[in-house]
């Protein structure tokens, strides 16, 4: 019985660590990165595909939360990725002023970066409201808000940038109730009419689909954000060279009908690459792609991929935090510090333990993983230690009088009585993990998570359902796996 | 067996045992009496290396106590406490052969000393081994209680109240069996109570300890017909109206 046990378990582990060889990447590889909305996954596909023609290796790491792709960018684990002047000099180099291209990439020398010729278009930001709206009450440029009464919904990002509400707010003297919130939700709070305006990028194919228009911005406070390949400055003359086929090859109209393909055509961002490419007869065949509908081995792979991370991060808590639990309780001393930090932990939200992640593990599988683990020490940390300290003190002093040493005391009486309190801990952290491990898609760790940031970057109900079916379902079956396993545990009293 | 020297025990301020002394002999039992405080469980710790004495001499098997590894002091002991102290993950046997298992008897040994022990405790082995502490009721908790502390073959059984989780009539029947096992085994019985009936009963001798001092230490009879303190007396004369009591 335990033998065949250990065998599945085994078997198991076999299965999830098949993932390992996956996610090492050979050297000649180039890595492409994007961040998590339509017209980014378009560019940085159109960059792999034309790279993926010159016979380049690709890996591509799409769908990253905007700070992450940058920080992964600048220590070296993403070669190129698809950025914005704007964002460049406002908020990466910090500055007010309009830098030119040369200026760029001056002042991104000393960080060994560089920025290529642009695609093109100009992807500003802009203020957005329902076309209705704007007629109704007359409101055509970014001053007409100041004596309106609208609510807003903007992005994070947004509203925090100072070329983003902050700055705008100052500029037009404009004083209005403003939520943030995800972009892809913030469009529907305005389809809702839980809100009236937001902000919004030029090219952006939900402006057509959601009847929005965009507000003037008669004092040009929005600076040009000029859609360009962001690269490592390390990066073979060759390869920059492939990428200037794609100068000023995209207006602003074409970007908006390749982001309106994606979002409404349904046409996967390989389909619409393909095509491009074709079209302006830089590659001669397509890439070949998945069918549209449900895709059943990429659903298998980010499960396996998904339980991979979750179980090993909860292997690793385990493996730290039981034993560190037992120290715990033979010294006492250091019980609520240390109950205290991994507490603390506890409350860093999740994106930004990725994000600080980052400079140590750089972005994929070891980031995510380390993350998980930290979440995961407090919930079997805790209840190590308060089913140590909870034993009945009579059967402490029945084994210690009896003639045992402390570590047959921990073997035989503490450890077996802790058990079913110990997999309660481990139970939380699994369930909480699988929910947290959504988010590893944001540092390309891949997993569930990338078909619920797929899907919200498209606005597609059913790709986010892809992702988040299965994850609660996975959540379900942990439960009752736990469940059933504690129940085994438990029949020994 | 066991004697101590002027021993002396304290818990911060709190004396415990003021200059204790006292001498066991082999094959007889003894009871440690007195009201709650009086240190008679911190004596008996101190027997067995549970606690350390701040001076005083402490001598088993005629060597100085601290000069034994606690552990295999222990070994050398049998320890049964109040409400039995039975680990509820395991079986009966589980319980009972734990230690033996640790000191490396063979299986055979420990299959021929548990059916041994637990016929003599009425409980048959084999309705009774494969239980689980919860499946038992009290009173047979604490025959297992007994059979555990026993099961090394000790010379000294040291006994933390053990029959005052019990009913009276059940008390009564647990009693008879220990005092029953004490004379197939000859071992040396240590108890503490609370209860003067209890260690008139069971006792070959009693220590009167009166909040860390030993008022004194005799035969039940001669406590009872002759108290050397007050505080003996004013014991012995409640034990005495609580039997009119029982009686009228």
């Amino acid at each position: 019985m335990f033998k065949s046990t250990l065998l599945y378990v085994l078997c198991f582990f076999c299965f999830l660590f098949t993932q390992i060889g996956q996610s090492e990447t050979s050297t000649q590889t180039l890595v492409i990165g994007s961040k998590k909305f339509t017209e980014n996954y378009i560019l940085a596909e159109i960059m792999a595909q034309l790279l993926e023609h010159h016979h380049y290796k690709i890996d591509r790491r799409f769908g990253m939360n905007s700070s992450i792709v940058y920080r992964a960018l600048k220590k070296g684990d993403v070669d190129i990725y698809p950025e914005y002047t704007g964002t460049i000099s406002r908020v990466y180099l910090k500055t007010n002023q309009n830098l030119t291209s040369h200026q760029i990439n001056d002042r991104l020398k000393k960080l060994n970066l560089s920025i290529l010729k642009p695609f093109g278009f100009n992807n500003t930001y802009a203020i957005a409201i329902p076309e209705e709206l704007s007629k109704n009450k007359n409101l055509k440029t970014i001053e007409d808000l100041k004596d309106s009464n609208l609510k807003g919904a903007i992005t994070f990002e947004f509203s925090k940038r100072e070329d983003g509400w902050p700055g705008l707010s100052r500029a037009y003297a404009i004083n209005l109730d403003v939520t943030s919130m995800e972009h892809s939700l913030a469009y529907e709070a305005i389809k809702n009419n839980k809100a009236d305006f937001t902000d919004a990028y030029s090219t952006d194919a939900k402006l057509k689909r959601f009847n929005l228009v965009i507000l003037k911005d008669t004092k040009e406070f929005f600076p040009k954000y000029h859609a360009i390949p962001f690269i490592k400055n390390t990066l073979p003359q060759k390869v920059k060279d492939i990428l200037y086929q794609l100068s000023n090859l995209i207006n602003e109209t074409q970007m908006i009908e390749l982001n309106a393909q994606a979002e409404y055509g349904g046409k996967s961002f390989e389909q619409i690459a393909s095509n491009f490419l074709i079209k302006n007869n830089l590659i001669t065949q397509k890439k070949v792609t998945q069918s549209s509908g449900l895709d059943w081995s990429t659903l298998f792979q980010q499960t396996q991929r998904h339980l991979f991370l979750t179980f090993l991060a909860i292997l690793l808590g385990v493996i730290v935090a039981v034993p560190l639990g037992i120290m715990l309780f033979r010294f006492k001393l250091f019980a609520r510090p240390i109950l205290v930090a991994a507490g603390l932990l506890q409350t860093i939200p999740s994106i930004a333990l990725l994000a600080f992640m980052i400079p140590v593990f750089g972005i994929g599988v070891k980031p995510a993983v380390a993350a998980l683990f930290l979440f995961s020490i407090l919930p079997i940390l805790r209840n190590t230690y308060a089913a140590l300290d909870n034993i009945d003190p009579h059967l402490n002093e029945a084994a210690q009088g009896m003639g045992l040493y402390p570590n047959e005391i921990l073997r035989f009486v503490h450890f077996p009585l802790s058990i079913p309190i110990i997999l309660t801990g481990i139970r939380t952290a699994a369930v909480i993990n699988i929910g947290t491990a959504t988010l590893a898609a944001f540092i390309g760790a891949g997993g569930l998570g990338e078909s619920i940031v797929t899907g919200l970057a498209l606005n597609n109900n059913e790709i986010i359902l892809q992702g988040a079916i299965p994850a609660a379902i996975l959540a379900i079956f942990t439960e009752l796996f736990f469940e059933a396993l504690e129940m085994w545990a438990g029949k020994k009293y | 067996m066991i004697s101590f020297q002027g021993v002396h025990k304290s818990f911060g301020s709190k004396v415990v045992l003021k200059d204790l002394c006292f001498e066991l002999e082999p094959e007889k039992i003894y009871s440690l009496l007195g009201e709650s405080g009086s240190g008679k469980t911190t004596a008996l710790r101190l027997m067995n290396r549970l606690l350390a004495a701040e001076s005083g001499n402490i001598k088993i098997f005629g060597k100085p106590i601290d000069n034994i590894d606690p552990v295999s002091l222990r070994r050398k002991m049998g320890y049964a406490i109040q409400g039995s102290g039975l680990f509820p993950h395991m079986t009966i046997k589980e319980n009972i052969s734990l230690v033996a298992k640790q000191s490396g008897w063979s299986k055979n040994k420990i299959n021929q000393r548990a059916d041994e022990l637990m016929e003599m405790v009425n409980l048959p082995p084999k309705q009774y081994l494969h239980l689980k502490p919860r499946q038992i009721s009290g009173g047979q908790k604490q025959r297992v209680g007994f059979v555990r502390a026993l099961f090394l073959k000790p010379k000294l059984v040291l006994m933390d109240e053990p029959f005052s989780a019990l009913d009276p009539i059940t008390r009564e029947e647990v009693q008879d069996e220990f005092l029953s096992m004490q004379k197939k085994l000859k071992f040396t019985a240590m108890i503490v109570t609370h209860d003067l009936s209890e260690a008139f009963k069971l006792s070959d001798k009693v220590l009167m300890l009166n909040q860390g001092n030993l008022d004194q230490f005799d035969k039940p009879s001669e406590i009872i017909n002759n108290p050397k303190t007050d505080y003996v007396k004013k014991l012995v004369s409640r034990f005495l109206k609580s039997r009119e009591i029982n009686y009228v």
